[in-house]
């Protein structure tokens, strides 16, 4: 790949990247979150077309216009979490978009078999493939994909973040497969943001930061700190505001021992009265997770939570805590909004209690309205009036109505994961200054944000997930990106 | 200025799209007028007092289907069992006025039957976490299953004359279009100015948000059920009254895609969120009347069910444009 160039509205996501994998050799592709990474290979598998620069395959240029024609190139992905169909063999979940055919009606089962047999022997011998595939293990699950992309005759295989999901010992196997598919002269791209992975599987590196290619060369003449000062640079750090230290204050709420699956191994916290806690960590860390299962909101065990009221540690059931805090997401529009609504019927549908009559529970519907203007005022909601439909409001004014709910609800707990993902700058300073004054008020809240610098920005206190465990708590000056990247990247501070 | 730019535009590009909702409502008002005109013009004994009442009557026994379906719908779900229910019913209640049993146990009984059903589908839905359309699908049959059983697929009559006094008229308007009235409005105050009327339409828009704003999603698909199934059992008792007699076969097999039309044409969705009770009975009249022309213009019941299968698919079409707007 030569000069790639990719431009959305309004930034520059690629800048004049070039790429060279060699056969038979391993290219890690590491990065922050929204270094290019991902566009870049989107590029490469056909999802996105380039403004600029070239892709040529054994030196043929080639030109894709969709997904189907890089991956009839013989270029595959193996995604994070894959598709199956539980219900059918292992032979058929390979084959599934190219079914042997025996006539025009019947499958070729046997020929299906043999062939599967063939490419599973060469990386999962213990894989059989008229198994069904609700009996492979989980972890395993990934071969199949791998099989499948080279059965349709796939040279280059891109792995991204492969090991997410994936246990010790099924990290290993696939390490195994990886390999093998390297002594069969594939062209390996492997994507990840654990260096351990890339210094151990991997022959060579790029670094992209910002859209563009900042270093690159042999993993054999670098390790694991230099990878990640490469990755981070040389920023420059604007001064922590002013920080309060806040681990003295009041606890508000104690969650102890919350697990999730492979993700998350017993993690704990407390919140305290008026700060802004940080959840910190790389994409996959389980951070959302983590907040879901505190809420109930998904079917795992989860682990306990405790509220503090008038001095007493009081165990709190998850469904009741959920209608205590205001969870906001950045998936405004699932579980946000009801976007075909007003505004006004939005805003109160966190807190109905409060306008409705003891006897008939009738709805005070002008004291909503009215109410409802009084957030629009105070959050500089941009909306020609209370009663417009949700949809009609921009993502940033959107996303403030989700804060209008829950300050009109009166929760003393907020939990915002990602609340300025895709709302325009004007808004994001908005929510920013919303997110201060709630602390100010006194009322708590949980960040999670995948930019440093609203972590700097917002936070007093920040926790640092990393495989499946808080392993640090930041406070005031320790608050600044070096070191809360090196710490996600490696698990040790930079001082 | 800039941004004041892009906003005036966003806002203009988004109150086309509103406007565009209202167009197609506006259309489908129009279009019915103009179907109503040219009904009225053309076909015979239109106009004659006994047409119209007969019209009222019909849209009342049947009616109160669409004043529980206009709740479910705009819950989010779908009630197909009420036909069913409102046959268990009225056979559970006739063969135990016919076996002399007092006329009033068997009214509590009718509106205890449609109850029960409503508790079944909403515990299913709700608690079972199961899908609405198949739920109700399998009550529809177990409860004429039930009708057949009691009334030994004979028409059972000879009911008890304070009984059919339910049908007696008030001037010339009979009870049952009285209550009809009476649940509608009733209804429609529910809807759009009780918490349980928002939460109806909250929920059936979007689950999740309900749910994460701490509104009890559960209770309230259970509720709208309930609801739907006290209407069946009420209308059972005004059906009976009417027709004098309880058989398995009293609600006609086109009433569920008459009332589904009925209300979509009034302003519900079939993805939820949606709906009022005045457009689903103006919708429910303007089915009715359609169907009348066809008996007042001789076109025969089959042909007719063939043009009635075409307006229910032009009607979903029209839910479809709706929610594209």
């Amino acid at each position: 790949m030569s000069n790639i160039t990719k431009e959305f509205p309004g930034v520059k996501a690629l800048d004049n990247v070039c790429l060279y994998a060699e056969e038979g050799r391993v290219l890690g592709l590491i990065g922050i979150n929204g270094a290019g990474k991902s566009t870049l290979m989107n590029v490469l598998g056909g999802v996105y077309k380039p403004d600029g620069g070239t892709i040529e395959l054994d030196g043929k240029e080639m030109i894709f216009h969709s997904p189907s024609d890089a991956y009839n190139a013989g270029i595959a992905f193996i995604h994070q979490e894959p598709q199956y169909f539980l219900s059918l063999t292992v032979a058929e979940n390979i084959f599934i978009s190219d079914l042997y055919m025996k006539n025009k009606v019947f499958t070729d089962k046997k020929k299906m078999m043999e062939e599967a047999e063939k490419y599973l022997s060469i990386i999962a011998s213990n894989i059989r493939p008229d198994q069904l595939l609700e009996n492979v293990a989980i972890g395993q699950r990934q071969v199949i994909e791998i099989v499948r992309a080279l059965t349709a005759g796939a040279n280059v295989i891109i792995f991204d973040e492969p090991t997410s999901s994936l246990g010790r010992q099924e990290k290993e196997n696939l390490f195994k497969t990886i390999n093998k598919l390297k002594a069969e002269g594939k062209i390996i791209i492997y994507i990840s943001h654990y260096l351990d992975e890339i210094m151990e599987i991997c022959d060579d590196y790029i670094v992209l930061r910002d859209g563009k290619l900042v270093n690159q060369g042999l993993i054999s003449e670098t390790d694991k700190s230099g990878l990640s000062n490469m990755i981070i640079g040389q920023k420059l750090e604007h001064l922590k505001k002013k920080s309060i230290d806040t681990r003295d204050r009041e606890t508000v709420l104690t969650v102890e021992d919350i697990h999730y699956g492979n993700l998350l191994h017993g993690v704990g916290f407390e919140l305290k009265k008026g700060e802004v806690l940080g959840i910190w960590g790389l994409m996959g860390s389980g951070r959302t997770e983590m907040i879901r299962a505190m809420l109930g909101l998904d079917r795992v065990p989860g682990g306990k939570a405790y509220i503090n009221e008038n001095g007493n540690k009081l165990p709190i059931k998850k469904n009741e805590l959920l209608r205590k805090v205001g969870y906001i997401t950045e998936g405004r529009h699932f579980d946000g909004l009801f976007l075909s609504k007003p505004v006004w019927k939005n805003v109160t549908s966190a807190n109905l209690d409060a306008y409705t009559s003891k006897i008939f529970h009738m709805l005070n519907i002008k004291k909503e309205y009215e109410d409802t203007k009084k957030y629009i005022d105070l959050l500089q909601i941009k909306v020609p009036n209370a009663g417009v439909k949700m949809a009609t409001l921009s993502g940033g004014n959107q996303q403030k109505a989700v804060f209008a709910k829950w300050i009109c609800k009166g929760a003393d707990i907020f939990i915002l994961d990602e609340p300025t993902r895709g709302v325009d700058v004007g808004a994001k300073l908005g929510i920013h200054k919303i997110i201060r004054e709630l602390a100010s008020q006194g009322k708590s809240v949980i960040l999670i944000t995948s930019e440093a610098d609203e972590m700097v920005d917002l936070a007093d206190r920040v926790l640092i997930l990393r495989g499946g465990k808080i392993i640090s708590e930041q406070t005031g000056a320790d608050i600044n990106q070096k070191n809360l990247m090196m710490i996600a990247l490696q698990g040790v501070s930079a001082s | 200025m800039s941004s004041e730019t892009i906003r005036s535009s966003g806002g203009l590009l988004l109150s086309l799209r509103e406007d565009n909702n209202k167009r197609i409502n506006a259309m489908v008002g129009v279009v019915a007028v103009i179907v109503l005109i040219i009904l009225a013009l053309t076909v015979p004994n239109f106009f004659r007092m006994q047409n119209i009442v007969n019209v009222l009557e019909s849209v009342s026994s049947v009616g109160f289907y669409s004043l529980g379906l206009t709740i479910v719908l705009v819950s989010g779900g779908i009630d197909l069992s009420v036909p069913g229910v409102i046959m268990a019913a009225a056979c559970l209640g006739g063969s135990y006025m016919v076996h002399g049993g007092n006329w009033f146990v068997a009214f509590l009984m009718m509106l205890g039957l449609g109850i029960l059903f409503g508790l079944i589908n909403g515990l299913a839905v709700a608690k079972g976490k199961m899908i609405p359309f198949i739920v109700t699908l399998s009550t529809l049959v177990l409860s004429r299953g039930i009708a057949e059983y009691l009334s030994a697929a004979q028409t059972i009559y000879g009911l008890p004359d304070e009984f059919l006094a339910l049908d007696t008229k008030i001037g010339i308007v009979p009870i049952g279009v009285i209550v009809f009235i009476a649940v509608a409005i009733l209804l429609m105050v529910l809807l759009t100015r009780t918490r349980l009327g928002r939460t109806f339409f909250l929920v059936g828009e979007n689950i999740e948000t309900a749910r994460v704003s701490g509104i009890k999603t559960d209770m309230v698909l259970f509720l709208s059920y309930l609801i739907s199934g006290f209407l069946a059992g009420i209308g059972a008792v005004f059906l009976t009254a009417r027709l004098g007699s309880a058989t398995a076969t009293m609600v006609g097999d086109t009433v569920t895609n008459n009332t589904i039309a009925s209300c979509i044409i009034g302003g519900a969705s079939l993805r939820g969120g949606q709906g009022n009770i005045v457009g689903s009975v103006l919708g429910l009249i303007f089915i009715t009347i359609v169907d009348n022309c066809f008996n007042l213009l001789g076109i025969g019941y089959y042909v007719g069910m063939v043009f009635k299968g075409l307006i229910v698919a032009l009607v979903i079409y029209i839910d479809v444009l709706r929610s594209k707007g």
